[in-house]
């Protein structure tokens, strides 16, 4: 579980877009990436960042 | 009042998210495991005011959030770290430090660098004060640390001088203490591993090379006090009592009660032959002076790493 505070306080590392919080995963609808979530720590690495597509 | 901790997984970030805890600060820490680890945060994951991101501070830094200080500890800090990371060193002492002053100037944050004692290289000058520049070989393997970190001085200046961010610079000597990695390389993690493995110590060269170690809490508290009342000028943190490493070695088979025996190893290149700090600066503005006895440091650390060996 990511807290409401870090949740606020987070932007994309790629483009500074905002944020859309899931249960495993953190998106960035603008520059269509997913962030994972292991362990409750947001990895906010665009190494790691998987591609997203709207609908996947 | 929120910090942010880059590094905050790594040795002295881990202690100093601690202690900025205790203080009743917030504390976003970030690290991207490199040479931090996961368990150092065992102990502040699920404080209240504490939150995680792991995240490369080479890359550009996304907070949205008010920040009133930034203290920026990221880096690979152990001789054979930095060896083995060379560019990632050098990355995160320029593009790292670029980001973290840019985060600072944003949020008009406080920024606090973690300098070292390896900006003076091998020093030509004995007991190092803040105004010696410093005997670096830049193209030296061991340069890619010194560099990275004169460089990131240069920077944090030049935010200062430029945009008037108020910045911090500790140069920290030579640290231990509970949470050190047993395979960092550094002498104490060594010696430590070793003697209480029954392995023979590895000392390099003939050992009559000398540091000064202060242990984790002493630092950690000098950092508080540059914080609140600190100068923009560089500060040496460090415990000027100086020792060989031979004596050192020495010490921590007494302490273990190790019968291992002593081996002499070839010396590094680049390998400073003396290291002291004068901590006049630090008595004078700061009020601060080291207060942990090296005996009593060493005692508390060779606790954890009995503790650690034994998967306690």
């Amino acid at each position: 579980m990511i807290d409401e505070e870090l949740k606020a306080i987070l932007v994309c590392p790629a483009c500074k877009g905002d944020l859309l919080f899931e249960e495993t995963r953190i998106i960035c609808q603008a520059c269509r990436k997913a962030y994972p979530i292991r362990d409750g720590i947001p990895v906010m690495l665009i190494s790691e960042a998987q591609p997203w597509a709207p609908g996947a | 009042m929120r910090v942010l901790v880059t590094g905050a997984a790594g040795f002295i970030g881990s202690h100093l998210c601690e202690a900025l805890l205790d203080h009743g600060c917030d504390v976003v820490g970030m690290d991207n495991f490199i040479t931090g680890s996961r368990e150092n945060l065992n102990h502040v994951r699920d404080r209240r005011g504490f939150a995680f991101v792991e995240h490369n501070v080479t890359n550009h830094i996304g907070l949205e959030a008010p920040l009133d200080w930034i203290l920026h500890f990221a880096s690979p800090a152990s001789p054979l770290d930095y060896l083995e990371l060379p560019i990632q060193t050098l990355k995160v002492g320029a593009l790292g430090t670029h980001n973290a002053l840019g985060v600072a100037r944003a949020k008009g944050a406080r920024f606090l660098l973690a300098s070292t004692s390896e900006v003076y290289g091998d020093p030509l000058v004995h007991p190092q004060r803040e105004d010696y520049w410093g005997n670096v070989n830049p193209i030296g393997p061991r340069g890619v640390y010194d560099e990275a970190k004169r460089f990131a001085e240069a920077m944090t200046m030049a935010y200062h001088r430029v945009h008037g961010i108020e910045t911090r610079i500790v140069r920290i000597f030579n640290t231990y203490g509970p949470r050190m990695r047993l395979n960092d390389g550094r002498a104490i993690p060594a010696f430590m591993t070793q003697a209480l493995r029954s392995e023979p110590l590895t000392v390099f060269g003939d050992g009559s090379q000398t540091r000064s170690f202060q242990f984790i809490s002493d630092l950690v508290d000098g950092i508080w006090r540059m914080m609140q009342r600190g100068t923009t000028e560089p500060v040496n943190i460090g415990n000027p009592q100086e020792m060989t490493l031979l004596e050192l070695a020495k010490r921590i088979l007494r302490l273990t009660n190790s019968r291992s025996e002593i081996v002499f190893r070839p010396l590094p290149v680049d390998d400073p032959k003396v290291r002291q700090p004068d901590i006049t600066r630090a008595r004078t503005r700061l009020g601060w002076e080291p207060r942990v006895d090296t005996d009593e440091g060493l005692k508390l650390t060779v606790e954890w790493f009995k503790n650690k060996l034994e998967g306690r």
